[in-house]
């Protein structure tokens, strides 16, 4: 109650009575989800498709590989439209929609992982095509990007969550400390640490740029 | 501001180019870049990577995304549905009133415990009365009925009796002070128990009038306990008093406790030319008085804890046994002691022949008491302390010799643990005793392979055997595997090779033409 005695209405009613009339598409991420909560499905939609993109391109950037970047962005809006009515805004959507398709991306690593360890004939197989993919680059177009790619798949799952939010998708550190829940002196020395790896690893390709 | 290590340069540098030093920190971090020149070669490295990385091409976008998520999102919907027999909103009331119902059941159990307990322990008594009916139904049969004078000295002296002559079965109890006692029953092998005679006893002890009747009481009760000791239900079950391995250390007790300390010498010597598993030691407090050890091996009648085995249960009982009248019934003591012999093989094969109880130990509702089974044999272990086997009444004058073990061939109880090799077409398991496994590997020209043994491989006990033929395919798939191993390997170093190749032609100058 506040003082006047009216009822304070969340943040999100206030912008919801002021956007009423405005399509979907423009309504912002709280008007959207709000709509949700109140049982309107196709606001969900609409958050879909505004992030479905970069999600995607999070979860490849992180994989490398196309077949499983449909599989897993499905299971992060699947994940995220069950942990809805949860959300209680205390941070931005994305950021929350970021830490689930991080989440995510960590659990499919350390399941493979396991696999590698349980199945000899899986760890010759992948630990090949591991190699190889930092190894073996053919000579097309984007050669570079191969390189960088194979680059990245050669750090450790925490530098590399961290350098490709920070570097490829241009998160600020607060927001990364958030979507890893880490403190943000830990986002400097991992982006420091992941960025000196890389640097090593990709010396010969980037004298070449010079 | 001065970064005192490398670390602390990249990371500074690192935030630099982010954007996310404050306005001190980056005049300070200027300042040093001008100054340093390697800092500023790092700088721009780190710069041209984060270029590099911005300038990562997005995938393709994806057409039909939310299609395919909605589908899959309904499908989902549904099966969670299904899994529910009502509608899913009805789903936290369907909660609270469980949790209602198993808090109510919870306070009526708890306040009706005394009467379940009754009901549970009325239901257990009920169980075990059936399995005895059942295992035990038919006639029950002592195993020993004719065991002589002769027979229960040797007893006592080696712990063994022979079952059945013919198929070279014998029991044979067996004890260690840390783990308890072991009654086996299995063939003897090529192990050969020494035959003693109460005659040879007299000739070498020399007792005199008083003692050899105390002896010869002894000997008698002993053989009393010995045949009412093991009880055979057919070739169904075999019924065995727990207290028959301790029987023998009081039988020799005794003995020893009549014996003036001369003759006990003699007796030792005795002991010890016929090398029996026992030695006497001297007790502190001096021997017992033959009379109390008598009187301790007389008390126990009556109602007694027996170990039942079946080819598959096994269970620790109480059985009233009248020995008497059950000597009355069977009559006709050689047959019967034939049929006898037979039940005792037919059992042993028949617990032979279930996979489960050759490999499986189990243990038996007392906690104390584990059978095992093996291909020819079963062994009951009781740990001491058990109440079914009292502890020894008096300061015991006998302890195990632990220095010569031949004549019994004694078995330690079974420890260890059971090893088991698969492969696609064949698979082979043994059980390792940690203290008595012997692994033998022969030359290849000498029948090749590798066996391993249990205890002494001149009695012929074979575990294990690898003969060359499976030893070569062990070594060929092994070989294969490593085949395969070297040659990724080998396409890797390949690769690396032609990289290399390629790096250097690229950093040759051209040739001039």
């Amino acid at each position: 109650m506040t003082e006047s005695g009216h009822i304070k209405q969340p943040m999100a009613y206030q912008t919801l009575a002021q956007a009423a009339e405005a399509p979907l598409q423009a309504k912002s991420d709280e008007v959207l989800i709000t709509l949700v909560h109140q049982g309107e499905q196709g606001a969900y939609r609409i958050l879909v498709e505004r992030y479905q993109e970069r999600i995607r391109n999070l979860i490849y950037s992180i994989f490398r590989e196309q077949q499983v970047v449909d599989d897993l962005s499905q299971e992060v809006f699947i994940k995220a439209y069950e942990a809805l009515p949860q959300f209680r805004f205390q941070s931005s959507f994305y950021t929350w929609l970021y830490r689930i398709a991080v989440n995510k991306s960590r659990d499919e690593l350390r399941k493979r992982k396991v696999r590698r360890w349980f199945s000899l004939q899986t760890m010759l197989d992948s630990g090949d095509k591991e190699l190889g993919s930092k190894i073996v680059v053919e000579q097309h177009d984007n050669e570079l990007q191969e390189l960088l790619a194979a680059g990245l798949k050669t750090l450790p799952e925490k530098y590399r969550i961290a350098i490709i939010l920070k570097d490829i998708d241009g998160l600020s550190y607060e927001e990364i400390a958030e979507i890893m829940e880490c403190e943000i002196g830990t986002v400097k020395s991992r982006l420091s640490r992941a960025r000196a790896m890389l640097r090593k690893v990709l010396e010969p390709l980037l004298k070449e740029n010079e | 501001m001065k970064p005192q290590t490398k670390t602390e340069l990249s990371q500074l540098l690192s935030s630099y180019l982010d954007g996310e030093l404050d306005e001190a920190q980056t005049h300070a971090v200027e300042t040093m870049l001008s100054q340093n020149p390697d800092a500023q070669k790092e700088l721009e490295e780190l710069s041209a990577l984060k270029n590099l990385l911005a300038s990562k091409k997005p995938l393709p976008p994806s057409y039909g995304f939310w299609t395919r998520f909605s589908l899959e999102l309904e499908r989902r919907k549904k099966e969670e549905e299904n899994l529910l027999p009502f509608p899913r909103k009805f789903l936290p009331v369907v909660s609270i009133g469980a949790a209602v119902v198993v808090l109510v059941i919870g306070i009526v159990l708890f306040q009706q415990r005394a009467t379940l307990v009754d009901y549970v322990s009325k239901q257990s008594e009920r169980v075990q009365k059936a399995v005895e009916d059942n295992v035990l139904k038919g006639a029950l049969m002592p195993l020993f009925t004719h065991i002589d004078k002769n027979q229960a000295l040797q007893f006592a002296m080696f712990g063994t009796l022979p079952l059945d002559a013919k198929a070279g079965t014998e029991l044979r109890v067996n004890e260690d002070s840390a783990s308890g006692y072991t009654i086996d029953v299995d063939k003897k092998g090529a192990r050969k128990t020494p035959t003693v005679t109460v005659q040879e006893f007299v000739d070498e002890v020399q007792p005199n009038r008083v003692q050899f009747q105390i002896i010869d009481s002894l000997l008698d009760l002993g053989r009393a306990k010995l045949e009412g000791s093991v009880l055979v239900a057919e070739d169904k079950a075999m019924a065995v008093n727990p207290e028959l391995s301790r029987w023998n250390r009081v039988m020799l007790s005794g003995i020893a406790a009549a014996l003036e300390p001369d003759q006990r010498v003699r007796f030792e010597r005795f002991l010890q030319s016929r090398k029996a598993p026992y030695m006497l030691v001297g007790g502190r407090r001096g021997p017992e008085s033959p009379e109390r050890i008598y009187h301790s091996m007389r008390t126990p009648e009556g109602v007694t804890h027996f170990v039942v085995i079946s080819p598959d249960s096994a269970l620790v009982t109480r059985l009233d046994i009248d020995l008497d009248s059950l000597r009355r019934h069977t009559g006709g003591m050689a047959e019967k002691q034939r049929t006898v012999a037979v039940h005792v093989n037919s059992l042993i094969r028949r617990m032979a022949e279930r996979e489960m109880a050759v490999s499986q130990q189990y243990r038996v509702p007392a906690p104390r008491v584990r059978v095992s089974g093996d291909s020819e044999s079963f062994s009951i272990q009781v740990s001491t302390g058990w109440e079914g086997v009292p502890s020894m009444p008096m300061e015991p004058w006998v302890r195990p010799r632990m220095s010569e073990q031949v004549g019994t061939g004694r078995r330690q109880p079974r420890g260890g643990f059971n090893v088991q090799f698969g492969g696609d077409d064949s698979s082979f398991f043994f059980n390792l005793d940690m203290d008595s496994l012997m692994v033998r590997m022969g030359k290849a020209g000498n029948g090749g392979g590798i066996e391993v043994f249990k205890g002494d491989p001149r009695m012929g006990n074979r575990v294990f055997q690898f003969d060359e033929r499976g030893l070569q395919q062990f070594l060929d798939s092994a070989f294969q595997g490593k085949k395969r191993k070297m040659s990724a390997l080998d396409s890797l170093m390949n690769e690396m090779d032609k990289r290399e190749r390629m790096r250097k032609e690229k950093e040759l100058p051209e040739p001039r033409r």
